[in-house]
């Protein structure tokens, strides 16, 4: 990772260790606290939400990088809100000629002052029916949903009458539409491709954040909390777990990199290593996070602690875009076809 | 010699990768497969010689001692189309290669450096004697005694998982000089020639039907004082420079080698119709380990970098731990999935093969010597938690 990277990805992290620590998310989770709300006027006025849109249209201009480090550093902190879908959206309607439309130039300007959310298909590839369920929040204005083969369409949400899941993740939120009552603003011809590797990263990179999140807290609690006389993490039999959880999370962030570098190039390295990212990083952090609630021993299976919180998250992740065996096929598919065609999907640009 | 390119990449890629296509015979493999250990390690034999003729066989060393001070791009670049091409790997080369350098150059004198180490560079087998029955991941108990006799030491005891060493000349030697001594303080390294008499070599018969390692029965055997490496009961500070030698490019090569076996083992696959791409789990389970190994060779890439850019050594030291323990756990994974792809095919018995290509059963038994030697994967979980994730000791 170069240096500017490096860089704005420790602002994201200190502003989050300032404004989003364990006490405040427990504060949103249990209604007392707007966290959400001030996460998303920071991420406005910080340009998170633009992290990967180019400059000239008034983003950060990192790209996929962007938004992999933002999403990893939301998921450490487990940081509650739309900033996962949003960005997404937003991202790929830039990239779209559909932002050359008045009407769509101005929501975006909208979403990207914070003054509203945007929410997305929760699984793309699932046909609709009359009942669309969208990762995103009941105010959200529009939403990017499938559309006919590689399209996607942004549907008005305006009237379409979302209701909110009940989920276990609290840090985030489901709602469900009748597409029906979600009328087309716009078509993104061909954008599915993009928006599903992105999609991809950015779960791969919260799931990686979230699993380093746990890991970092329960080895802090496994140093402090004592019984039999000694500190709980002096035992080889605990000890050793951490370890193998700091390996696995460290080799989920690489996929996490390794789909970055392959993200620009929109071809099947693309489709492969933003699939696998996502399958091998929340199953990763699933193991990791369920490991973490028991290494807390009772405390972990209470509400006021926080393995609980990184548990439902890389939970809700692990479901989001596609079941993740799912995932794994179309990576084979695309390695197969890459491999067919002489692209060596496996180089690793030095 | 190829070796004089070496500063114009392009050039130093190209030259190897005609010369490599050129000399290694395509069916080098499914020779030596038919052939025995001994003959394998032969063919190593040939290759290092092939090598050493272009410069190639120990570029990573100072020139002064037969190297060409090819820095570390230059010896990924190497490592890189070896493993492109498939060559022959040089196990019975490892601690030749990279331990006895590792030692020699900062611990070693002047003397001991200008005699073993360019003879070496031309071929000289050499061998570790450190683990004991009773020191093992406990190394510093070890109870191999040494005693001085005039101007040499007498030695006597026992070795353990000793590799290669049937193949060596020479041993490095961890001994015991001072019985009454704490007990990293009372030991020596020396230099031990394996044609010395009172020494007795037992080859390991071991669960995947090699016998890499042997046991060293030590009776009276006598070794010269210069042979002593640094002081005399300074052996263990000798013994970390000897453990801590770079193999970073080692095990890079080794991740890029089966990068191209997992390529080559999916494309038979698709070539031949094999009914497990179309089972679920197995095929699922590739792309898994597939995604593995990619994350793998970054993280190795990644430590390279660091050496690079002169990190300190205890951090690389993390990342050589962190990589060991995950990449030989992924050894293992590998070999369980082709063992079961392979179903009752792969119970078919093959003691040997020559890593050119992936055989189950071989690959998922000799594993565990991956996940048990060069510090168990216990002892890496520890180094991990304690001085990486400063947990409190138990």
């Amino acid at each position: 990772m170069d240096v500017e990277l490096a860089e704005v990805q420790d602002s994201i992290a200190a502003v989050l260790a300032e404004e989003c620590q364990s006490l405040a998310v427990h504060g949103f989770i249990d209604g007392r606290d707007p966290l959400d709300q001030r996460l998303l006027r920071l991420a406005a006025e910080l340009g998170w939400l633009a992290i990967a849109i180019p400059e000239d249209q008034g983003g950060l201009g990192l790209g996929a990088a962007g938004l992999a480090m933002l999403h990893f550093e939301l998921g450490r902190a487990a940081a509650p809100g739309q900033l996962l879908e949003t960005s997404i959206a937003l991202e790929v309607m830039a990239r779209s000629e559909a932002a050359r439309d008045e009407r769509i130039a101005r929501l975006l300007a909208d979403v990207l002052a914070g003054k509203t959310t945007l929410a997305i298909a929760a699984e793309p590839a699932r046909a609709a029916g009359d009942r669309l369920v969208l990762l995103g929040s009941r105010d959200a204005a529009a939403a990017l949903v499938a559309g006919d083969n590689d399209d996607l369409v942004l549907v008005d949400l305006s009237s379409a009458g979302a209701e909110s899941i009940a989920v276990w993740d609290e840090t985030r939120s489901l709602v469900a539409i009748d597409p029906a009552r979600a009328p087309a603003l716009a078509v993104l011809a061909g954008a599915r491709p993009l928006f599903e590797a992105l999609f991809a990263i950015a779960l791969a990179a919260d799931s990686a954040g979230a699993a380093r999140g746990t890991l970092d807290r329960t080895v802090a609690y496994m140093k402090e909390r004592e019984q039999f006389g000694r500190p709980i993490g002096s035992f080889q039999a605990l000890k050793h777990r951490a370890a193998d959880h700091l390996v696995a999370a460290i080799a989920a962030e690489q996929l996490v990199w390794q789909a970055v570098d392959n993200a620009a190039r929109a071809d099947r390295g693309s489709v492969v290593w933003a699939a696998m990212a996502k399958a091998n990083g929340s199953d990763a952090a699933v193991r990791i996070a369920g490991d973490c609630v028991q290494l807390h021993g009772g405390v972990g299976f209470t509400r006021e602690y926080d393995p609980q919180l990184f548990l439902k998250r890389v939970r809700l992740n692990e479901t989001l875009l596609a079941p993740n065996g799912e995932l794994r096929d179309r990576a084979e598919r695309a390695f197969g076809e890459a491999l067919r065609s002489g692209q060596d999907v496996l180089e690793i640009a030095s | 010699m190829i070796i004089e390119l070496k500063d114009d990449p392009t050039a130093f890629r190209a030259a190897i990768r005609d010369w490599v296509a050129e000399t290694v015979p395509s069916d080098w493999a499914d020779v030596a497969e038919r052939g025995t250990e001994d003959e394998a390690i032969e063919y190593q034999r040939w290759w290092f010689g092939e090598l050493a003729k272009q410069g190639l066989s120990v570029p990573h060393w100072p020139s002064a001692y037969g190297g060409a001070d090819l820095d570390l791009a230059g010896q990924m670049l190497v490592a890189d189309e070896m493993a492109r091409a498939g060559a022959p790997t040089l196990n019975v080369y490892v601690v030749t290669l990279n331990h006895l350098p590792g030692t020699l150059i900062p611990c070693g004198n002047e003397a001991q450096r200008a005699r073993y180490l360019p003879a070496a560079s031309r071929g000289t087998v050499w061998c570790q004697g450190f683990s004991e029955p009773g020191a093992g991941s406990d190394l510093a108990a070890l109870r191999c005694r040494a005693v001085r006799d005039g101007d040499h030491y007498v030695i006597n005891g026992q070795k353990i998982w000793s590799s290669m060493s049937r193949f060596a000349e020479h041993c490095i030697l961890l001994v015991r000089t001072d019985p009454d001594a704490a007990k990293h303080a009372g030991i020596s390294f020396l230099i031990m020639d394996m044609d010395s008499p009172g020494l007795e070599i037992r080859k390991i018969e071991q669960m995947d039907g090699q016998a890499d390692f042997s046991e060293l029965f030590l009776t009276d055997v006598r070794i010269p004082v210069e042979n002593l490496v640094g002081a005399e009961n300074d052996g263990w500070r000798v013994a970390q420079a000897t453990l801590a030698s770079e193999r970073g490019v080692l095990a890079f090569e080794a991740a890029e080698r089966r990068r191209h076996m997992m390529a080559d083992y999916y494309r038979k696959a698709v070539d031949d119709g094999a009914a497990w791409l179309e089972d679920d789990e197995l095929r699922r389970e590739f792309m898994t380990l597939l995604a593995d190994l990619q994350a793998s060779r970054r993280l190795i890439r990644n430590l390279l970098e660091d050496h690079q850019n002169g990190e300190a050594h205890a951090s690389t030291a993390m990342a050589s731990a962190r990589i060991k323990l995950f990449q030989t756990g992924l050894i293992q994974k590998i070999g369980n999935l082709v063992a079961r792809i392979e179903g009752v095919e792969g119970q078919r018995w093959q003691p040997f093969h020559a890593q050119r290509r992936f055989v189950g059963m071989f690959d998922y038994l000799h594993s565990f010597a991956w996940t048990i030697s060069g510090g168990t994967n216990e002892i890496m979980r520890n180094v991990i938690a304690e001085r990486g994730l400063g947990l409190p000791r138990g």
